[in-house]
This record gives structure tokens, sequence and C-alpha cells, in this order.
């Protein structure tokens, strides 16, 4: 094995690995916070990446490459606002089994909007000159997108947590995550704590789609095949913890780009197959809290 | 018997009997409906009775469907067309993946085994995708025989579309039947206090995790029915039947049919595909109003058509 | 020999020791009493017993046969059967269907696939039996849930009384409910202790009801026994008395 190549595939999964802690993280944060597991969360990246692509053709790239994404992360965040208090709200007294079927509800609206709206050809964004091409590391070629993604990831990462432990929102949520009875009856506004926390992380799922998908062709049906995985993520981390998010979200993205590379024919299996396991071995997770 | 039930029992046979006798006048392309309505009916059952009954949500039934679809394709290909081996075929596969998938699965509170049979699903779905030689990858399996049915003196090939359809209908009465007796019995109660407290159980001496595979074994082999009709009707078997996302579908229909009510699941998959045909044309975007549809059930009507009118009616349908 | 004995439980939680070493000996028609303040770990003891948790140390036996670390289903069928400190009954069936269950349990009945034996006439009368024993039985047809506070408890205690167990275990019978309601449990535990086969074992902090009907008490402090004896013996036991400082007593 060329120490060169096992870089690269590192890199790769890296990159991958912190790509799907940003999609993932905003399906973490809802459940720690809200309690629901947002079902439509791949439909919300998915949305997102459209978003990107509308205001890409519209404005150009170039230098407006990176605010019309941030831009689409916005975008969502606002509808995600208006999702929470048009119908999220309804749920959250219901049985489980009600609050997944709304969100299931939700994918098929939002994904029958995207399909109305842009149609089923697969739309491809234009990334910016500086973007394109490759780097060389280590003698080999490494997709300077995706070095982009990494540092991206990274940055949104670090301001995620910096956020959530630094700000009064961020500790408020986290008190909301814990308790939500004592933290009410601190005075602190939990509607709205439940309101934002969605809102950001339907943000954060509408930006990691812009960012993500630039590289790969958008369809009306790459939401749904971008949930499963999240859920692999979650699953695999334990559910709540941002933490294990992190970490699983490593381990997948790692094992694929190698897995891609050595076992091409497994790679597609895999998350499923790691998911499944944890599962049966530890259910709650690498992370999660028992029961 | 009360007036009312008898009113019940009344429309049942009055149903059972425009099933028997419609062929006589139904053009092809209705029959060919109605032959789907069914197939989706016992794909709803075996969804309902695991999860109206045991109270466990499964992502992963619709990967059986694929399992029966694949099977009978592959089994009438290069087997036999006689129907007898390929159902059984049908049948021993599905029980053999459901008992070893079941059984890593009924461990798990109800929100992991949610979990969990979505990653087996999506794992079938990714095999049958993968494994080309044997299911046609990408492309799936296209000119699915719809078999025959060769017995002693009697041969009758299938491939007519009003034999195939009474074929289904047989399977469909007599699955159905079998259904009601399951539920209605003590094994039902059983599972019904399973989902209402699963811990109390174990404390009355019920091995929950025992009654629960029963179940998920006999739902998955129903659904394996369904897909193997399914690909006889439609001549195609393809990798999507096993995605996530395709067990949507019989929730959604048990739901539009009323999810604790009996009829429901037959009648939910004769509303939904009945909207689903003749709305297609007209509105073209089925997935948004398949949407929309859904979200006023899950805010406004959870008891679904068939579950309204018990109620207002007082009877149980 | 006692029908139900344990010897050194033990039970840790991580870093927290629930029980330590908790060895009794409860003898077959016995009424014991389990007292002691709250946190003693009155109901992690039950939950050992009836196979909830399996002890960190230390074994159960039901007429001398082992049955640490079994399943509850599978414990019950050794003839214990409990009831709950919080109501713990099957909320969206009826009161019958609530008692058939166990009832179908102990004939083996649960798995019967095609027949309906909880509606068969003689499945029913003993069904009915159960629910007159706890002056219940017009309510035979009413959904659990909608029952009133106080009959949920009674139906909680028969759902474990409907299975004909040797011992019976009771988690704080008289919890949340009003004087009145309080009386109608009393007299019912008073009416089943009179079953000569019956052994009760019942976690309370009702001290009349506590000192009125059992044989003898334990009482537990702090995941270990304080004091073990008749009545009388109990009452006066300084150990006894420091441990309720402050409490009712």
């Amino acid at each position: 094995m060329d120490p060169g190549i096992v870089l690269i595939d590192l890199l790769n999964g890296l990159s991958r690995g912190m790509l799907y802690f940003l999609m993932a993280s905003g399906l973490t944060l809802t459940f720690s916070v809200l309690g629901v597991i947002n079902f439509a969360h791949g439909s919300l990246i998915m949305l997102g990446a459209y978003f990107a692509w509308t205001l890409l053709q519209v404005i150009g790239g170039g230098w407006f490459f990176f605010p019309i994404i941030i831009f689409s992360g916005i975008i969502v965040g606002v509808i995600g606002i208006l999702i929470e208090i048009f119908f999220l709200r309804r749920i959250y007294e219901s049985e489980h089994l009600y609050q997944l079927l709304l969100t299931f509800a939700l994918i098929m609206i939002i994904d029958g909007l995207v399909l109305e709206i842009w149609g089923g050809m697969p739309r491809s964004m234009m990334l910016p000159g500086s973007l394109l091409g490759a780097v060389s590391i280590g003698g080999n070629f490494f997709p300077k997108y995706s070095l982009f993604i990494l540092f991206c990831s990274t940055a949104v990462a670090i301001l995620v947590w910096l956020f959530l432990y630094k700000t009064k929102f961020g500790k408020a949520s986290r008190a909301a995550a814990a308790d939500v009875e004592i933290t009410s009856a601190l005075g602190i506004n939990v509607p709205f704590v439940y309101c934002g926390m969605f809102a950001i992380g339907a943000a954060l799922a509408g930006f990691s789609g812009g960012l993500g998908l630039a590289m790969s062709s958008i369809t009306p049906g790459v939401g749904a095949h971008i949930a499963v995985t999240c859920f692999a993520v979650i699953v695999i981390g334990g559910l709540g913890s941002l933490v294990g998010t992190l970490v699983a979200a490593l381990i997948l993205g790692i094992f694929e780009a190698f897995g891609d590379h050595y076992f091409p024919q497994v790679a597609m299996a895999l998350p499923f197959i790691i998911m499944a396991v944890i599962l049966l071995a530890r259910p709650q997770g690498l992370f999660g809290r028992k029961g | 018997m009360n007036g009312k039930n008898r009113w019940v029992l009344s429309l049942t046979i009055f149903v059972i009997a425009f099933l028997l006798i419609c062929p006589a006048f139904l053009p092809s392309f209705t029959l060919y409906l109605l032959n789907e309505m069914l197939i989706y009916g016992l794909f709803c059952y075996g969804f309902y009775l695991l999860f109206s009954h045991a109270g466990y949500l499964s992502f992963g039934q619709a990967a059986y469907f694929a399992l029966g679809a694949y099977s009978v394709a592959i089994m009438y290909k290069h087997v036999t067309l006689n129907i007898w081996l390929p159902f059984l075929t049908v049948i021993a596969v599905t029980a053999i993946v459901a008992t070893v998938l079941g059984f890593l699965s009924v461990r798990l509170g109800t929100l992991y085994f949610a979990f969990i049979t979505l990653a087996f699903a999506q794992m079938i779905y990714a095999i049958v995708f993968r494994w080309t030689s044997f299911t046609g990858g990408d492309d799936g399996l296209p000119g699915v025989s719809r078999g025959m049915i060769d017995v002693y003196f009697l041969q009758i090939d299938l491939e007519s579309p009003i034999y195939f359809y009474y074929f289904t209908l047989l399977i469909f009465l007599v699955l159905v039947f079998v259904l009601r007796k399951l539920v209605m019995s003590s094994f039902g109660l059983t599972l019904r206090s399973i989902r209402d407290n699963a811990e109390r159980t174990s404390f009355i001496g019920v091995n929950p995790q025992r009654h629960l595979l029963i179940a998920f074994v006999i739902s998955a082999i129903y659904c394996a029915i369904a897909g193997a009709l399914h690909a006889s009707l439609t001549k195609m078997a393809y990798p999507e039947l096993s995605y996530w996302s395709t067990s949507a579908e019989p929730i959604i229909m048990t739901l539009i049919g009323g999810i604790y009510t009996f009829s429901g699941p037959f009648f939910g998959a004769v509303i939904y595909i009945f909207l689903k045909t003749y709305l297609m044309t007209m509105i073209g975007n089925w997935i948004l109003f398949l949407g929309v549809v859904l979200l006023i059930i899950v805010l406004f009507f959870r008891k679904g058509v068939m579950g309204f009118i018990e109620e207002k009616w007082g009877v149980r349908l | 020999m006692s029908i139900l004995e344990t010897k050194g439980i033990t039970k840790k939680f991580a870093k927290f020791t629930a029980l330590n070493g908790i060895s009794l000996e409860i003898e077959k028609g016995e009424i014991r009493a389990i007292i002691g303040p709250n946190g003693a770990g009155k109901t992690t003891f039950f939950n050992v017993v009836t196979g909830k948790f399996r002890p960190t140390e230390g074994a159960v036996y039901i007429d001398g046969k082992d049955i640490t670390g079994k399943r509850p289903y599978e414990i019950i069928t050794y003839g214990i059967a409990r009831s709950f400190q919080i109501i713990n009954i099957f909320q969206g069936l009826t009161a019958l269907e609530n008692i058939a269950l166990p009832v179908l349990n102990k004939h083996g009945k649960n798995m019967v696939l095609f027949s309906r034996p909880h509606l068969r006439h003689d499945i029913r009368e003993e069904c009915l039996t159960v629910l007159k024993e706890i002056g219940m039985e017009h309510e035979a047809d009413t959904l659990a849930g909608k029952l009133s506070h106080g009959d949920k408890k009674k139906l909680d205690i028969a759902i474990g009384l409907a299975r004909d167990p040797r011992v019976l275990l009771l988690d704080e019978p008289t919890a949340g409910l009003n004087p009145q309601e309080n009386k109608a449990i009393i007299t019912l535990i008073r009416k089943i202790a009179q079953r000569k086969n019956l052994t009760i074992v019942l976690i309370e902090h009702d001290m009349d009801a506590v000192f009125s009907i059992s044989d003898n008490i334990t009482v537990f402090q702090q995941g270990t026994v304080i004091a073990d004896g008749k009545p009388d013996d109990v009452r006066q036991n300084k150990l006894v008395i420091d441990a309720y400082l402050g409490e009712d007593f």
C-alpha cells in the first residue's frame, strides 16, 4: 500500500466525515432539545442545495459562492421556523408514531415541491474557478473542493460548539435538552428555544446541503438517500450526543473512503452494517446514555 | 347479533360477492387496478399485524416485499412455472430471513427497532442492487411470469388477467381470513397487551420477544406473498422495492383506511390506489398531494376513514 | 423450608450500592411487611426478586429452587406475582382482558393462534371470579384507562392475583390513594391474606395497615436490613425509630 494513497484516502474520509457531521448535527440538536426525530432532515439538506443552485444561476458564482451557500442555509432556517410553528408544535404531546408520520409527510411535501419547482432533471452547481481542480499532496492529487469542505465543516463545527457552550441561547438549549420542566420553571422561554433550535438545525442542514452537494448532481430523490445516512450516523454515535455524531460521522466517512477504494461491493451497505452492529451490541450508540 | 352488526356482515358478504363476480363486467384496466388493490391490501395487512397489534413500526417490511418479488421472479425463470414451488420458496426464504433478522430486532425497544429494520432494509437493497448476476442489479428483472397452476389434471395458465385476478383474490381471502382469526385469538390479545405495556406482560409470565418474533415472521410472510403477486402482476422486480421509503406506502395506506380498524388496511389500499390512478392525471404531482393528505390525517383524522365511520356508526369494522 | 429466601443480595448500579447483603427468609402463608424510609432499596429488592434486575451478588430461592438472574416471565412460572407502586396496568384493554392475560398464561394459552380461549365460558368465568373478589365484576367491560384511580390500583393487584401465585409481592398498594380508597385496599389485602396458600410480602408506608396486618416486619435502610421481627419488637427497636426520625411513626 502506497502511503501517499492512504493519506489521500484518509483526507477523503475526513472530508466526507466532517460533511456528514455537519449534515447530521442538525438532526442531533433537534432530537436532543425537542425530542423529535426529524425524518425530513434529508429533505431540508436537499432544499439547501437547490436554493444554492438557483442563487448561483441568478447571481453567478465566483466570489459569491460561499455567501450564497450561507444564505441558502439561512433560508432553510427560516423555513424551519415556519415548520416548527405551524406543524411541529401540534405534535409534541402526541405519540412518537405521529411525530414520525408528520415529519414523513413533510418529506413528501418538500420533495414534491422541489419536483414541482425545479423539475426532475439532475442539477449541478457551478463551482468557482478557485475551488476547482486538485492540489498535490504527497505526490498524489486531492480535489481542492474536498479540502474546502473539510475546512468549512470544521469551522462551522467549532462555531456550533462555541454557540452551545458560550452563548446564553446555547446554554438555555442545553438546559431544555436536559430537563424541560426545570428549564421552564427557571423562566426560560421554552417554545422560543424549541423554535430557535429547530431553525438552527434546519439552517445547518441547508448549509451542509449547499456545501456538500456542490460536487454531485442534485435530484429530488437525493433527500431520502442523505436522510438514511444521517440516521446511521446518529444511531451509531448515540441519539442526542453531538460528540457521538462527530465521532460516528468521521468513522463512517473514513470507512466509506477506504471502502470505496478497496471494497466497492460492500461500500453501499457499510453504514447500515455498522448501524446494525451497534444496535445489536450497544443500542444506545457510542456516546449515548442507556435507557 | 344486533342490527348494526348484521349490517356489517351483510356488507362484508356483498363486498366479497362483488369481488367474485366483477370480472364479468369490469373493463380490463379496472380489473388490473382491483388486482393491485388486493395485493397492496395484503402488504398492508402484513404491516397492520406488526404495527396495530404488536405496536412495532417497521421500515423493513418492504424488504420482504422485495424478497417475495425476486424469489418468485427467479423461480419462475429458472426452475418451474408451476406456482407451488415458487410460492413455497417465497414462504421459506422469508421465514428464514425474517426469523434471523426478527430475532435480532425484537430485543430492542420500539424506536431502535424501527432503526434496525431501516438498516436491514437498506442492506437488502444494497445486496439486491449489487448482486447483478443474480438479481439483475439496478435494472431489476423484467418479464416476470405469472406462473401456472398444474395439479393432477388441472392446468391453468395464469397469464390471463382474469385467471390471475381470481388467483390473487383467493390468496387474499384466505390470508385475510387467517389474519382475522389470528387477531381475534388469545395470541392477538397477548400482542395487544405487549403493545400496551410490554413490561407488565413479562411480569405475567409472557415472553414478549417470542410473541413479537412470531408476529414479525407472519407479517413478513404476508408482505412477501404480496411482493410475489406484485411481481407477477406488474411483470417486474426491481431493487427500489426494498428501499426504506417504499415501506412508507403500506404505512400511509393503512393510516388512510384506519390504523386500528380491521378493514382499514384493505380500504386504505383501495382508496390510495384509486386516488393515485385517477388523480395522477389531474394533479400530476402525486408526492406533494400525498404529503398533504398524510399531514391532514396525522393532524386531524388519526383514525382514518374506516375508523371515522366506526366511531360515527358505533360498530366494529 | 421457607417459600421465599434471599441470601446476600447485593445490587450495585455503577458507583451506587442500592442493596447490600439482604438475607431474608419468608415462610409459607406469612404476611411480611417491608418498611423503611424512601430510597432504602425496597422496590429495588422486589425488582431483583422478580427478575427485573440481576443481583450483583447473592441468590434468590423460591421453595428451595434457585431463580437468581432468571427473566421475569420465567420467574412468574415459579409462582411469584407482583403489583406496582405506580399503576402498571393495560390501559387500552378492558378490565376483563387485563385479568384474562394472566389467567390465560396460567393455563398456558397465550399463544393459541386461532381460537379465542379468552372468550370461552370457563376462562371468562374465572376472570369474573377474580373481578368479583375485588368488587369490580360490573366493570368487566370497561376500558382500564377509564377506571377510577382506586379501581386501577385494585386491578393492578388483581392482575398479580389472577395467576394464583404462591407468593404475592405488593409494592405500596396504598400509594396515592385517598382515605376511602385506602380503606378499600386494606380490606382487600386482609381478605386475600386469609387464603391459606398465599404468602404476601408488602412494601408499605401506611403504618396502621402494616402493624395491623403483618405477621412479621422487616425494616430496610440504605440497602441493608436494620431490623426484622414481630411488629411489637420492631416498633420498639431504637434503630428503627432513629431511621424514621422526623417521619410519622
